[in-house]
């Protein structure tokens, strides 16, 4: 058994269609959106797990059920276990009994009701994609960041909370901090409301995170110095986090492990380098095949994309593999064709760490 | 073909307007009669009639005591009449549940009768049909002239932003928006009727000019005109202001648009662009606007009507309300609220049907 | 290390700092420094009107005796600067007669007998512009009824005859006497209080002035006030100016005592008239003149104005107050609860309001409702009818404020709902909320107003109720000409309104862009 800090386990997260009630009175069957559809995981301490794909596979959804930002009642199935702190833990273990997973030392994050939630919340935070919407604009940094100190009776009084504010300016390299701290979001650039967001979730002194694309709505030039200072973080507080992405090249260069996921589904997981340079399943094949070639002696070879058509709807999920509509190996390999319209694959190692959902590669 | 949420959403817009219709006539009923509104002045016209009756006993020389068992059988029999020996209830819910059944009855009061130039007996649907027509002239005919105007003016306004005319029109907008017609109509009664003697100071006459109208189709035309241009008039500038400001508003937002801005470019002439471009896009939300102001004038407006003593819905309205008439009151209500709401409802249906965003 | 930043709490000015910037940007505009300025002129005069006027004044407005001294249906005195002729109004109280004698046997004096006792008061009056008094009134303010004891014996108040006589002595040196003198006692004198001008008696002595003209009764009856100031010629009657003087002639007789103990006993107040009024109503009066029953529209005009504002304000906030809650509850939570508000919100719309408020009205009336009880329920149903249209666009403001990403910041920080609508939801829609609030105010006054106009009264002294009495006044057969009732009330319930409005689109221009960049 790993030692993880969050695992998540055959996770669903299906959103109604809203149906009219003449539809309701002809019997219509209630329609999802399966926007998870069975996923598994765990995050280990100081690990960051990718979660890559394209828009609209569920990686931001599975981040945001992971935080509970998902209301329960659209957790169709699965749970999400959490390792907090002892006091939390001993905490949700008075209020909640039945939401502690014994075995394992974990919390089950969506057996505690809301009422309880809050002293979870400390210990898991998110980083939003765009720095833009995810500060208030009628408050100041200062207000932003003693926000999180406010809801959590974290401080005595206001000027250890401001002591704590510029302390954790200063982490995010927002310096000297007097100058940010009576600013409003709109005077900040885009970086700049990006680290106000990770000191915001940072200052909890979390031991998990989700950063939810962090840097992709931010200017090139300036990613870099994002990203390093979120890797600083990382590393000091040894935080486990899962990092959504739908670009390879920048999950290589920020996790360790990486799950690329397709329509609701992880698809293949491994460590980071043997999933770019080894890629097994056919939609991470295009994926990586889609990686913009650095070194220009290559540029000039024509890359074939080896996908087909598009995304289908996350209502209507084909049967059997969802990826065969678009699987160019299912057209090449007719022997696991049967397979492939009958039954879904799972997730099997095939080499250590390394898991691929494809029938391409069942020993049976 | 509406798809089917197009239809459970007009449905359920169907539901919600039928009860509005239903809640405000009981809404109304029990107001009259869990106050004893109604009691009171029931009562207070028993009294009279017993009064006359006795008084008229008494020119006839009928023996005291036969007299008073006469005038206290009559007296019973009013009561039993106007239903005032039951509680309210078996008075007013009833009437309630006849009128949503279209069977208006019986107009009580002479004051109600009076203002619809008749006398009683009346049936209610009678004087509402009596006093229709004369707010359609006043206040519907005003509220045309106004849409007619507006959509002339409002998108040319929306066009020329910031120039001195729509500043003057805003600014003209907003003083009107702060007065009430009514306010207006006295200010206007009392300076082109009392000062200036343009204009009539009492209206009640024109009952006359339009009950006869075809006696002498041109005189009563003219004698009617007299009457009406005041309030007409009144009407007109008043809602100009309010209507020229959503117009406005609503041009505003399309001649942003870049579609417009495209064909401003091309060097369309401004005639055209506001024709072909701007009226077609806003036709919709100022078809709204002029329907539903439309189908709410239908009521009247009950204290512009009383300033000017124009005896039309908005006065039977009022007769109605202080004579306690209940038939007459929850006729009214229910009539006009029925209009609305299947104005309402219209709209509705309309806008599913020609806007092809819309598609729920 | 050494910091340049304080802990300190954010001061006041921080606080309101978007309320203040708002402000700024109000007084910029034209139509915002209007409406601003008038709003600022009304809560002065507000301010004004506490300070001078007793809140009850509205008793003291419905009780028509307390009126009676002043003329009725006149202009205000300014009007004579204008050009027109006005005849002062003058009312003097006096608590000692300009002299007194002592008539043993009887005396005639200017054509009446006097015997007893006898004080006189006397009120010179000059009339100084070709216009008509009003008319005379006489007021005994205070009367003294003790028992006293003469001679062992105890005479009682109602065994002291008193006589009064009211001469009009005229600049053509005429004397009228206004009223008929019969002797009562004193008792009767201090019930009855007031010595009117009496058209008919005046008449007959008006009559024997013009002999040979073919003046009738009746028209000297009708014209009786006119008479006594006037001239009457060739079937006209022109002012008599000059100085005229009125004189109160008060006899004392007791039987069985002596006239000098009368007269120690009356001298030393304890018996007999203490203080007179002595009133010529003139034809013109106060500064906004009067109404039909001589009630001083001035007053309450100025007192309606924080009335006035008082109205609004409760009907606008709570009616925001309760559109804000609804909208952001209806747009937050969604679900039913969303759908039930949205429905009552639907069915409220479609309910005839006003109607069914005048119903209301007439009912509370018919039941003789108290004025405080009638203006509450006209505010409640202002309130109830007034919050929908808001709360639907509140609901769609909170809809998508709910769906920016830094209320799912906040949630994952731990806030409770509660503090995101707070702290996040609410304070963005404030500033269109306080515009919504400007333009309800107005909307709250009128509503009232117009119930008044229509006959629904509350009785407090309000533009709408003054508006209404003229109206009235107007519609019983009175002219249109009293401009003075009709104009001043509609035109501050105008302005009032107006200001609002001003301030309303003012405010609304610079909430408006703001919400659409976000």
């Amino acid at each position: 058994m790993v030692d993880f800090i969050v695992r998540v386990e055959d996770l669903r997260v299906w959103f109604p269609v809203a149906r009219s009630f003449i539809d309701v009175l002809r019997g219509r069957a209630k329609l999802y959106v399966h926007a998870v559809d069975g996923v598994s995981f765990f995050v280990r301490e100081g690990e960051t797990y990718c979660l890559a794909g394209e828009s609209g596979c569920g990686k931001t959804t599975t981040g945001r059920t992971i935080i509970r930002l998902t209301p329960p009642e659209n957790v169709v199935s699965g749970r999400v276990l959490f390792k907090p702190k002892k006091e939390v833990y001993e905490y949700i273990a008075t209020h909640v009994p039945e939401a502690i997973v014994e075995e394992e030392g974990a919390v089950d994050v969506y057996r505690v009701p809301s009422k309880y939630i809050k002293p979870l919340r400390r210990e898991m935070q998110m980083i939003f994609q765009d720095p833009f919407g995810s500060l208030d604009p009628r408050l100041r940094v200062r207000d932003i960041l003693e926000e999180p100190l406010i809801i959590h009776n974290m401080g005595e009084g206001h000027e250890e909370r401001l002591e704590r504010v510029i302390k954790a300016l200063e982490l995010v390299k927002l310096t000297p901090p007097e100058e940010f701290i009576e600013r409003y979001p709109h005077q900040l650039s885009g970086g700049q409301r990006q680290r106000v967001a990770i000191a915001r979730a940072l200052i909890l002194n979390p031991r998990f995170i989700v950063s939810d694309e962090p840097v992709s709505m931010l200017d090139v030039s300036i990613r870099a110095e994002i990203l390093e200072i979120l890797d600083e973080l990382r590393r000091k507080f040894k935080l486990a986090q899962v990092f959504i992405t739908h670009d390879l090249a920048l999950a290589r260069y920020v996790c360790d492990r990486i799950g690329v996921m397709y329509l609701g589904r992880i698809v293949e997981e491994g460590p980071v380098d043997d999933i770019i340079e080894n890629p097994l399943h056919p939609y991470t094949r295009a994926l990586v095949a889609a990686i913009p070639e650095p070194d220009p002696e290559n540029r000039k070879k024509l890359r074939e994309l080896r996908i087909k058509g598009e995304v289908p709807s996350a209502v209507h999920i084909p049967a059997g593999c969802r990826f065969r509509p678009r699987c160019v190996a299912f057209d090449e390999n007719a022997w696991v064709q049967e397979r492939c319209r009958a039954e879904e694959p799972e997730l099997i190692e095939v080499e250590p760490g390394h898991r691929v959902a494809c029938w391409l590669y069942s020993k049976a | 073909m509406p798809s089917s949420r197009v239809l459970s959403v007009l449905i359920k817009r169907g539901i919600t307007l039928t009860a509005a219709l239903i809640i405000a006539v009981f809404l109304s009923a029990i107001l009259i009669g869990a106050t004893g509104y109604d009691e009171k002045v029931l009562k207070a016209i028993v009294i009279t009639q017993v009064q006359a009756y006795k008084q008229n006993l008494q020119r006839q020389n009928i023996p005291s005591t036969e007299l008073n068992k006469l005038v206290q059988a009559y007296q019973q029999s009013l009561e039993e009449y106007y239903g005032l020996n039951k509680p309210w209830y078996y008075r007013v819910i009833p009437l309630a549940v006849s009128t949503l059944k279209l069977d208006l009855g019986w107009v009580q009061s002479t004051q109600v009768a009076d203002v619809a130039g008749e006398q009683l007996p009346l049936r209610v649907s009678e004087a509402i049909m009596l006093a229709l027509p004369r707010t359609i002239i006043m206040i519907t005919a005003a509220e045309l002239i106004c849409a007619l105007l507006v959509l002339r003016i409002g998108p040319a306004l929306a066009y020329r932003r910031g120039s001195i005319a729509d500043r003057a029109a805003i600014s003209y907008a907003a003083i009107m928006n702060a007065l009430p017609v009514w306010w207006i109509a006295l200010i206007a009664v009392f300076a082109f009727g009392y000062y200036l003697r343009i204009a009539p100071t009492r209206y009640r006459e024109v009952i006359y000019y339009i009950n006869h109208f075809f006696e002498d189709p041109l005189h009563n035309m003219l004698m009617i005109l007299w009457y009406a241009w005041l309030p007409m008039f009144v009407v007109v500038i008043s809602f100009l202001g309010s209507w020229l400001y959503s117009v406005r508003a609503i041009a505003l937002r399309v001649v942003g648009e870049d579609f417009v801005a495209v064909a401003r470019a091309k060097g369309l002439p401004e005639r055209l662009v506001v024709k072909k471009y701007v009226l077609r896009v806003i036709a919709g939300p100022v078809l709204t606007l002029v329907i539903l102001s439309l189908a709410g004038s239908i009521g009247g407006f009950i204290i512009t009507e009383s300033i000017f003593g124009w005896p039309g819905m908005g006065s039977l309205y009022y007769a109605a309300i202080v004579s306690a008439d209940s038939p007459t009151i929850l006729g009214l209500i229910y009539i006009t609220t029925a209009v609305y709401v299947a104005a309402r409802f219209v709209l509705e249906v309309l806008y599913v049907l020609l806007d092809p965003r819309v598609r729920y | 290390m050494a910091r340049a930043v304080t802990a300190r709490r954010p001061s006041l000015k921080e606080r309101f700092r978007g309320v203040s910037e708002i402000l700024t940007e109000v007084r910029g505009q034209l139509m915002g420094k209007i409406g601003l300025g008038l709003i600022v002129f009304f809560v002065v005069v507000s301010i004004f009107a506490l300070l001078t006027i007793p809140w009850d004044f509205y008793i003291e407005w419905n009780d028509r005796k307390l009126w009676e001294e002043y003329p009725e249906v006149v202009p205000p005195v300014w009007v004579s600067h204008f050009g027109v002729p006005v005849a002062q109004h003058v009312s003097k109280i006096m608590s000692e007669p300009t002299e007194t004698m002592l008539y043993k046997r009887p005396k005639d004096y200017n054509g009446i007998t006097l015997f007893g006792y006898t004080t006189i008061y006397r009120l010179r009056y000059r009339l100084k512009d070709p216009a008509f008094p009003q008319g005379i009134l006489i007021m005994f303010e205070d009367v003294a009824i003790n028992n006293f004891t003469y001679r062992g014996k105890l005479i009682r108040p109602d065994s002291i005859s008193v006589g009064v006589h009211v001469l009009l002595h005229r600049p053509d040196g005429k004397v009228l006497l206004i009223n008929e003198p019969t002797p009562r006692s004193l008792t009767e004198i201090a019930s009855a209080k007031t010595v009117r001008f009496d058209d008919a008696y005046v008449a007959n002595q008006i009559l024997a002035m013009y002999p040979g003209t073919n003046m009738t009764k009746d028209y000297a009856t009708s014209n009786a006030v006119k008479l006594a100031f006037g001239v009457y010629e060739d079937g006209v009657i022109k002012p008599l100016r000059g100085t005229y003087e009125v004189e109160l002639i008060v006899t004392y007789l007791a039987r069985g005592v002596s006239l000098e103990a009368l007269k120690n006993v009356i001298e030393a107040g304890e018996i007999g008239v203490r203080e007179v009024k002595m009133v010529i109503e003139g034809s013109a009066y106060g500064l906004m003149g009067t109404d039909s029953y001589g009630r001083d529209i001035y007053r309450a005009l100025l007192y309606s104005f924080p009335v006035e504002l008082v109205i609004g304000f409760i009907a606008a906030v709570a009616a925001v107050v309760i559109g804000l809650m609804m909208g952001v509850i209806s747009g937050y939570y969604g679900g039913w609860v969303d759908e039930i508000i949205q429905r009552v919100i639907d069915i409220m719309g479609a309910i005839p309001a006003l109607p069914i408020l005048i119903l209301v009205g007439a009912a509370l009336q018919e039941r003789g409702a108290s004025p405080w009880m009638m203006l509450f329920v006209i505010i409640a149903f202002l309130i109830i009818f007034g919050w929908g249209g808001l709360a639907i666009i509140v609901r769609s403001m909170t809809l998508s404020i709910k769906s920016e990403p830094y209320v799912d910041a906040a949630k994952t920080l731990g806030a409770s709902n509660i503090y995101i609508i707070f702290k996040h939801i609410i304070p963005q829609i404030v500033p269109y909320a306080m515009a919504s609030l400007v333009f309800s105010v107005p909307a709250a006054v009128l509503t009232e107003a117009g119930l008044s106009v229509l006959g629904i009264r509350h009785n407090l002294p309000t533009w709408g109720t003054v508006l209404a009495d003229a109206r009235d006044y107007v519609y019983a057969g009175g002219s249109y000409g009293v401009w003075w009732w009709i104009l001043p009330p509609g035109i501050l319930m105008g302005l009032m309104s107006v200001a609002f409005v001003f301030l309303g689109l003012a405010l609304e221009t610079i909430v408006e862009p703001r919400l659409r960049r976000r």
